[in-house]
């Protein structure tokens, strides 16, 4: 019954722990925090385009389908 | 005083209360999703503001054992936006006060006593620059408090997340022996439960919108200050989806009565609404599959917290193991 969701939110926490892991290697290497404020604020928006999208694209799969 | 104390004292205040709003029979809503449509009382803020007011009362600002600033902010943030929430649930107070109070709050404590600390989040590292600080305590509290509210569309599932929440920062301040965490993180699991007890499918009270700005405020202050921020924030990934889901969708942050409906029921069966210009919502991502009763929604977002959970405690024992948390 979940299938679409459990996806969603599956994939939507793989990509998120992937980008605190970039933030996270970015801030050893770098240590500015401006430069992380950036990076981190950078990484959400992507994070947040991805997400809707595929929410979006999912949607519409189903209601095709129908 | 002793924490087994102050953690028995503020359980039973939060049952007292709890006991008080269902003998009172107040602030009564419909449940929309039952037939007959049951009036509900709508005030369980009351149980977790019982608990938090108790425990702090008891404990006093100089025995909390974290920052005095941080452990402020903590403590009374969930006061502050619960009794705000409380207000909202007998009459609507503006989005943009509450969302305002939510941010404003929490930064002005910071401000005005100005006692900085460092906030450390596992896989990320340290953050000693104020600024910065501020900055994360503005995203953290504007985010979870309302984040919380969006998802309070069916029984128990906001107390049930709740309580998967603590399950890392319960486990790690015991392995740690350290007790100002292990507090902080009973001040959201013990109300959790009493509330889940009386919130659950088919719900005899409802969280209101004082419970689940108090709720959002908690889990906020874990995630800054607990040392754990980065597992929780995965453990609240459905929260962060149906908000930017809800936001995106609708354009703004907006009441939910204003929001165009994600869903609809016809005999007791919940449908994805497909018009054109419909918010997209978690909750209509469950039924777009396959349309279902309440019960099976539930059953959905519960199996949607089990597996994000389940995959981050995988990730903390391997974090664990390796010694980055």
């Amino acid at each position: 019954m979940v299938k679409s969701a459990l996806y969603l939110t599956v994939v939507s926490w793989a990509l998120l722990l992937i980008g605190m892991a970039i933030l996270g290697a970015i801030a050893r290497v770098l240590g500015n925090p401006w430069l992380l404020v950036a990076v981190g604020i950078i990484i959400v928006a992507a994070w947040s385009v991805f997400v809707y999208g595929m929410a979006r694209g999912l949607a519409t799969k189903r209601v095709r389908r129908r | 005083m002793e924490l087994p104390i102050v953690v028995a004292s503020s359980t039973l205040a939060s049952i007292i209360a709890a006991y008080v709003i269902l003998k009172c029979k107040c602030a009564l809503a419909p449940d929309v999703h039952k037939p007959n449509r049951p009036l509900i009382p709508k005030l369980g803020g009351l149980v977790i503001l019982a608990y938090v007011t108790v425990s702090l009362a008891l404990t006093g600002l100089g025995g909390l054992g974290i920052n005095p600033t941080y452990g402020i902010v903590f403590y009374t943030t969930p006061i502050v936006l619960g009794v705000i929430g409380l207000v909202d649930d007998f009459t609507n107070v503006h989005e943009l006060l509450r969302v305002g109070a939510s941010v404003l709050y929490p930064l002005a404590v910071l401000v005005i006593m100005g006692n900085f600390d460092y906030l450390y989040f596992p896989i990320i590292g340290h953050f000693s620059n104020p600024i910065v600080v501020a900055i994360l305590t503005i995203a953290v509290y504007g985010v979870f408090s309302n984040a919380i509210n969006m998802m309070d569309v069916v029984n128990g599932v906001v107390p049930y997340s709740m309580i998967l929440t603590s399950i890392i920062p319960l486990a790690y301040s015991i392995i740690t022996s350290n007790v100002a965490l292990l507090q902080m993180t009973l001040t959201l699991l013990v109300p959790s439960v009493v509330l889940f007890a009386l919130n659950k499918y088919p719900a005899k009270l409802f969280n209101g919108n004082g419970g689940t700005y108090a709720l959002g405020a908690l889990v906020s202050g874990l995630i800054l200050y607990s040392g754990l921020g980065t597992l929780i924030l995965l453990v609240m990934v459905p929260y962060v989806v149906n908000g930017l889901l809800i936001v995106v969708s609708s354009r703004g942050i907006k009441s939910r009565e204003k929001l165009k409906p994600s869903t609809y029921m016809n005999n007791y069966v919940i449908y994805p609404n497909l018009d054109e210009g419909s918010t997209l919502t978690l909750m209509k991502m469950i039924v777009i599959d396959e349309p279902g009763d309440e019960g099976k929604v539930v059953r959905g977002f519960y199996m949607l917290f089990n597996m994000v959970t389940a995959l981050t405690i995988l990730l903390f024992i391997v974090l664990y193991l390796f010694r980055w948390v």
